[in-house]
């Protein structure tokens, strides 16, 4: 039992419980779209880009936000914050799930997934916050490892469950699931309600408050600098690189805000976001490497559901179980890198782990229409044994270069990188896939005169868009590798006490 | 073997590389399963993209034989045709498969549920100077050059891999006559709409004409015995049908 900040007690189980299975069902929606981009594509009548624009902003916004939940965690009480941030998280998911069907309306799915990311993006650093302030030293690691399991399981595991219900109707206890696209939301909605109603009663203020002053042309510029700069990567399906309206402008304009951004949060006393932790190189090194490993999980696993149901024909929950193996992979081998981090150090798990994802995912660039099933599963599943080695260690390599008392300021620029740098990988994939798919599209005029031919000539542009893709994917891995070798190769705090 | 090779170099990196303590002997085997497993990707990746460790094999097969789609005692058959798209050259083609079958069947149908598999066929007809109908399938797979290549990249089916399927219906001129299914269709029509009692008449009018040119053909050969006269007759039939129903088709067109 534990005792607030209003001096009552509480029990550190339950508070954990409540904010793991609530970030558990937060942490589903940003992956669970990806097999259901094909549906989306049906139903609202659009591209793929735009169909990812599902995931992307849900992403952008995400990282965005996260260096304003620490401002929010200070200044409003635990509970209540914990319940807004639920309520929102709900009420995004509300806003997607009622969304009429139709391109003229896809904007009011994306405001649904904003409304939920700007609530997920609060709730990931407070689970940490919560963690250090309910639990004792010695049971931080372990309680810091379960919510690590849980937050980096459920976006591996994200495509499978909506797989499983775009499938067909299932009846459970008497009730009908559809296999409609809306049904993905049913789950961690009920979930997340639940857990509303838990953190009513159960929820107590645990961390401490005190006012701060929120910085709000900061804010202004980061949003508006990184919605530019996605926008313009989004827009390169439609218009191409060569577009100064709608590409070359707006990454110009999110490049000079956040530029401005930048220059403001080095001058202010109490920054934002705090990029003078980026001044440290053992910092910055394992940051940048943390987000090619984003990209390229990201790359590949957002784009590879749209490439089995729309190249090799699979249905939307086969397509999900060719990504279950190696989801699972990922969440057996999660904990397991943690004991090898301790045991050969993070510069030897670096290599070893994007050494694996890079050769994991070479053979991705060079799928084709045929590509077996059980192949795919097994390399998928290589990608994700490298993913696992370096996710963790890399983390705690950078936050181990920071000294203790900026360590939230770098978990913040830290968790915003990754999360920025996945949105712009699903952005620039998605982007860069259908702007190949619709440069090498047959003409129409052939669907009339040979229907096959056109298909196949579709069929072909589809995968020729998906290699690019996915060799992107390899590059980023690739990149990663080289990153490793200016990696200092740093073991966990106590062990280098101990060595002391 | 590849898939299961991809598994066991992956498990012997992972091992060799983290759990060996011996700085030298991890080194020396880290560094062997680490290159051999990146060959294992490039090889597969070669293979996805330029099929290598396999060749190209044409086969050739021309052993079917086809029957009319129309009455199965006209002396000439009919093929009924659906060309897929307006310029594929690519046909749906309906004709019955053997004598004794009851009814007509739609070939070479494409699999909409398997689109990649169908853009490969292309099946087609051709009207010519044969003796006999032919049904000509050309299949290009690729295939493993060598058993070794086979036991190395072989998984999930991956050999005999359809590259193109080329089928071509020969058909002689003399003794079928192909109409789209809109031709056929309003045929039918018209020779509903003509009635029996002018079909009848048609064919007693043919029947008058064989007789006179059968007349004609034993004076001009007095030696021609009673097959060469059942042989001249036939072809009469045959001919006489086939202008027949070419005018049906020039009128219902």
């Amino acid at each position: 039992m534990g005792i607030d900040v209003h001096g009552k007690k509480y029990n550190a189980g339950i508070l954990l419980t409540i904010t793991l299975v609530a970030t558990f069902a937060g942490s589903l929606m940003q992956t669970s779209m990806a097999t259901a981009i094909p549906s989306l594509m049906r139903a609202f009548k659009i591209s793929l880009s735009t169909a990812q624009q599902a995931t992307t902003w849900f992403l952008l916004v995400n990282g965005a936000i996260i260096p304003l939940s620490a401002y929010l965690a200070t200044r409003i009480p635990t509970k209540w914050l914990n319940i807004g941030v639920y309520g929102c998280l709900l009420l995004g998911m509300l806003i997607s799930f009622f969304t009429p069907a139709s391109s003229a309306n896809w904007w009011i799915f994306l405001v649904g997934r904003i409304v939920a990311a700007v609530a997920f993006g609060t709730m990931l650093p407070i689970i940490q916050s919560v963690i250090m302030n309910v639990f004792p030293v010695r049971q931080i690691p372990v309680a810091m490892g379960i919510s690590g399991l849980v937050v980096g399981l459920a976006p591996a595991l994200g495509p499978t469950p909506s797989g499983w219900i775009l499938s067909r109707d299932h009846h459970i206890l008497g009730l009908v699931i559809s296999d409609s696209w809306r049904n993905i939301f049913l789950i961690p909605m009920i979930m997340i309600a639940i857990m509303l109603i838990f953190a009513l009663y159960f929820m107590k203020d645990v961390i401490p408050n005190h006012k701060i002053k929120l910085d709000f042309p900061s804010l202004f510029l980061s949003f508006v600098g990184f919605t530019g700069f996605l926008l313009g990567l989004t827009n390169v399906a439609d218009y191409g690189w060569t577009s100064i309206k709608y590409v070359i402008l707006p990454i110009i304009i999110g490049i000079v805000l956040l530029t401005v951004f930048t220059l403001r949060q080095l001058k202010l006393k109490e920054p934002f976001l705090d990029v003078r932790v980026f001044a440290v190189k053992d910092f910055t090194i394992p940051t940048i490497a943390i987000i090619f490993v984003m990209m390229a999980m990201y790359g590949v696993e957002m784009m590879l559901p749209t490439y089995l149901q729309n190249a090799l024909g699979l249905s939307p929950f086969h397509s999900g179980l060719t990504l279950l193996g190696g989801a699972l992979f990922m969440g057996i081998l999660s904990p397991v890198s943690g004991f090898l981090f301790n045991r050969v150090g993070v510069r030897r798990l670096t290599f070893v782990g994007f050494g694996l994802l890079a050769i994991g995912t070479l053979p991705f660039a060079f799928l084709t229409e045929n590509t077996s099933q059980a192949l795919i599963i097994v390399i998928y599943a290589i990608r994700m044994i490298g993913i696992a080695l370096v996710m963790m260690p890399l983390t705690t390599s950078a936050m181990d270069a920071i000294p203790r008392e900026l360590s939230s300021h770098a978990s913040a620029a830290n968790n915003t990188a990754r999360q920025i740098g996945s949105s712009v990988a699903v952005a620039l994939l998605s982007s860069v896939t259908q702007n190949i798919i619709n440069h090498n599209m047959p003409d129409h005029l052939l669907k009339l005169q040979d229907p096959m031919l056109y298909a196949a000539k579709a069929l072909s542009a589809s995968i020729d868009g998906f290699r690019v893709s996915f060799a992107i994917g390899f590059l980023f891995a690739v990149l990663g590798l080289c990153f490793a070798f200016f990696i200092k190769n740093t073991k966990p705090v106590a062990e280098k006490g101990d060595q002391k | 073997m590849i898939v299961y090779m991809l598994i066991i170099f992956t498990i012997l990196m992972f091992v060799s590389c983290l759990f060996i303590n011996n700085s030298a002997l991890r080194w020396t085997i880290g560094t062997i399963t680490t290159g051999l497993l990146l060959m294992l990707s490039v090889a597969l990746s070669a293979n996805l993209s330029m099929h290598w460790g396999m060749e190209k094999k044409t086969t050739i097969d021309t052993s079917k034989n086809i029957e009319t789609a129309g009455n199965i005692k006209s002396p000439v058959s009919t093929l009924i045709v659906k060309q897929i798209g307006t310029k594929s050259n690519n046909y749906v083609m309906i004709y019955r498969p053997t004598k004794t079958s009851l009814k007509p069947m739609s070939h070479f149908v494409p699999d909409k549920k398997d689109i990649v598999s169908s853009a490969k066929k292309k099946a087609t007809y051709q009207v010519d100077n044969v003796r006999s109908t032919k049904l000509m399938t050309k299949k290009t797979e690729w295939v493993f050059k060598s058993p070794r290549y086979k036991w190395l990249l072989s998984f999930d089916h991956n050999d005999h891999q359809l590259i193109k399927q080329r089928t071509v219906l020969y058909l002689p001129k003399r003794l079928w006559v192909v109409m789209s299914v809109n031709q056929a269709q309003k045929l039918d029509r018209w020779q509903k709409s003509t009635g029996a009692k002018k079909q009848k008449m048609l064919q007693k009018q043919m029947r008058l004409a064989i007789k006179q040119k059968v007349g004609i053909y034993k004076r001009a050969h007095p030696k021609a015995d009673s097959n060469a006269l059942m042989r001249y007759t036939d072809q009469l039939k045959t001919e006489m049908t086939m202008r027949a129903l070419k005018t049906a088709l020039k009128t219902v067109s």
